[in-house]
């Protein structure tokens, strides 16, 4: 998960973590890049708007080059049209809107992690 | 601020090492070094430098050693004593001073020549110690002649020393400049005694120097004071960020605990360190508040919940009476979105407020407070909508998807930006509904207003306006005038055609290209009619058609 706000990457990498997932964590765009360069993950979660490298850039470097069928699911609160369309358009799998409810997070992550599978 | 500790140590480095390299040369100077001067008189008790001075119309400076309870009096600065002696020699020769021997000086203290001394004595019944006989003793030298020169030097410099007398007590001032000058003997190194004693003299014949080195020691002083002041500011500064950081920590673990039920609320109190602190529950707040900014479902309750259980919102509604308008913006957004029933009955007190910023969030907060009527504030409003609050509540429309008004209800508004906003959101959202008042707005005062009218005829394509605006066509501005010619591209007919033809005839460039625009695009019959004028008229259709046309307009 990549998310700049630190309280809600620690609040959802709980939630997700007593769900049973193992979830690594990255303050922003670059540091997921290089932690996704080494490691192979089931989904990747990301929010637009983070310093150094943005989630649409994220989106866009992962589809190019590396994890063409790894499922990303876009967690931001510029939830206007365009932007929705843009990560669309770029290859994400699923757009949500913060404020989130985090059971709806969880349901989501379940239904891609099974599209995946 | 590393700025501030870049630039004390900017100064501070040079400095320190200034003051080493001066404490080496003192040392090293003082240190065994040898050096040659050139005695001309000496006495058991001090004399007057400048008596001397003048006495033997010596130039140079004159330096005072004290040995052995006697009081040498010194010119010059040589490195061997054969420079020393034909200095002696030429002083001898040129200023009567036959006495004059050179003198041997290791780490400032002369070496006793021994077969000088009678010439120490010689010298002492010639010279007295009272200042007053200064002015005798001028008399008795003014039988010497001097140059005019000299004379007026003279003068300028009696002038300047009276005022500085005058200012400050003859007294002290010549007892302070004869401190400073023993004090130099003593303790500047011989190299740079010289020039010390220069400077104190030329301080003391011309004030206005001594004031230049009072001002620059005042700069000096007051740039050194305030580099003190921001190192110490950003000390406190950095121990506050490292305080906020820590308990911000404690407090996000704390309640993420609490939340996911890990723990109870009686566990998570006592694990709430220092909540009674203002800055604690600053940070409390401040933490509750990015939960709740992201975080819906269960959490939706248990923040505000929380928020009141410790007591915040008599921090919030404390804030939002402040006279500072940061914190009072700060306190009406804290309450909308963590005590959001106390909030609607305080907020309400603000959608008026004179200062912009405050009114503004008001108004927002009473928005996303009142999803079912979110502006019903338009019918008390006393003071403008301004174009913040406009997007904003356009944002929180289209973010949220809050239920959408019928903007139709606040035409009637007095405040031409409330009408304004309402067409314009009438024109988005498309309500078509009412198109009587809309068309009614026509009529209104404000050329801004009918504008909009004139484009929500436009965008909903209310025909039965078509004609009015026609009508009203020769009595508009530029800017609505365009706008009626770009609505008859969309809701004209043929029986527009006359119309826009009288444009294209006589009208400006824009109303013409605009014209032309709207006859093309209208429909078959329109293009045609285009390009028969194009043919059979002399007013170069031609190039609009082609400027029309072009994908790039």
């Amino acid at each position: 998960m990549a998310e700049d706000n630190k309280l809600i990457l620690e609040t959802i990498a709980h939630s997700l973590t007593r769900e049973g997932y193992e979830m690594i964590k990255a303050l922003d765009g670059k540091e997921c890049l290089k932690i996704l360069e080494d490691i192979d993950v089931d989904l990747i979660i990301t929010d637009l708007y983070m310093p150094s490298i943005n989630g649409h850039e994220v989106i866009s470097i992962l589809r190019d080059e590396r994890k063409k069928n790894t499922p990303i699911l876009v967690l931001s609160a510029a939830g206007a049209e365009e932007n929705v369309l843009k990560a669309f358009e770029l290859g994400a799998d699923d757009f949500m809107v913060k404020p989130f409810s985090l059971v709806e997070l969880n349901v989501r992550v379940r239904k891609l992690l099974a599209m995946k599978r | 601020m590393t700025s501030v500790r870049y630039t004390a140590l900017k100064l501070i480095i040079p400095i320190s090492v200034l003051i080493g390299i001066l404490s080496l040369l003192f040392y090293f100077n003082t240190a065994g070094s040898q050096q040659f001067t050139v005695q001309i008189s000496a006495s058991k008790t001090p004399l007057d430098i400048p008596f001397l001075a003048q006495k033997h119309h010596l130039t140079d400076s004159i330096i005072e050693l004290k040995s052995e309870n006697w009081y040498r009096y010194v010119v010059g600065n040589f490195e061997s004593r054969s420079e020393a002696s034909k200095y002696a020699g030429k002083i001898a020769r040129q200023n009567g001073l036959s006495g004059a021997f050179p003198l041997e000086v290791i780490s400032g203290n002369p070496v006793q020549e021994q077969k000088k001394d009678s010439a120490m004595h010689t010298e002492i019944a010639a010279v007295t110690t009272d200042s007053s006989s200064l002015t005798n003793k001028n008399t008795e030298n003014s039988a010497i002649p001097d140059s005019n020169k000299n004379q007026e030097n003279k003068k300028l410099k009696k002038k300047s020393n009276s005022i500085f007398l005058w200012m400050f007590g003859d007294k002290n001032v010549l007892e302070l400049k004869k401190d400073l000058i023993v004090y130099g003997n003593k303790h500047i190194p011989l190299f740079l005694r010289k020039f010390y004693v220069q400077v104190i003299e030329k301080a003391y014949d011309y004030p206005i120097i001594l004031l230049f080195i009072f001002l620059i020691s005042i700069f000096i002083l007051n740039i050194l004071l305030a580099l003190l002041v921001l190192y110490y500011s950003n000390q406190q500064k950095n121990k506050k960020e490292r305080y906020i950081r820590i308990y911000n920590n404690l407090y996000e673990k704390v309640l993420q605990s609490y939340l996911f039920g890990e723990i109870d609320w009686d566990k998570a109190l006592i694990k709430l360190k220092r909540i009674k602190k203002p800055l604690n529950r600053k940070i409390l707040t401040s933490v509750l508040f990015n939960f709740q900014e992201n975080l819906r479902g269960g959490m939706d309750t248990q923040i505000p919940e929380i928020f009141e259980k410790i007591g915040l919102q008599h921090d919030a509604i404390k804030s939002t009476k402040s006279s500072s308008y940061f914190n009072k913006v700060q306190g009406i957004r804290e309450l909308t979105n963590l005590y959001p029933e106390g909030a609607v009955e305080i907020i309400r007190d603000y959608l008026n407020d004179p200062n912009d910023l405050v009114r503004a969030e008001a108004q927002t907060s009473y928005i996303i407070l009142h999803p079912d009527k979110p502006f019903e504030f338009f019918r008390t409003l006393t003071r403008p909508f301004t174009r913040w609050t406009q997007l904003s509540a356009f944002y929180l429309f289209r973010l949220h998807q809050l239920p959408i008004p019928s903007f139709v209800d606040y035409l009637n508004s007095e405040h031409p930006n409330v009408r304004n906003f309402s067409l314009r959101m009438i024109i988005y959202f498309q309500q078509l509904e009412n198109a009587t008042e809309i068309i009614k707005m026509l009529e209104s005062k404000p050329e801004r207003t009918r504008f909009f009218s004139i484009r929500a005829i436009n965008d909903l394509r209310l025909d039965e306006g078509k004609e009015l605006i026609k009508k009203k066509y020769s009595e508009e501005t530029e800017n609505n005038k365009l706008e009626i010619i770009k609505a008859l591209k969309n809701i004209g007919q043929t029986d527009d055609f006359d119309f826009l033809e009288s444009i294209i005839q006589s009208g400006s460039v824009s109303e013409k290209t605009e014209a032309c625009r709207s006859l093309y695009f209208m429909n078959k019959e329109g293009m045609e009619r285009i390009n028969f004028m194009k043919q059979y008229s002399n007013l170069e259709i031609g190039k609009y058609v082609a400027h029309i046309t072009d994908p790039r307009n």
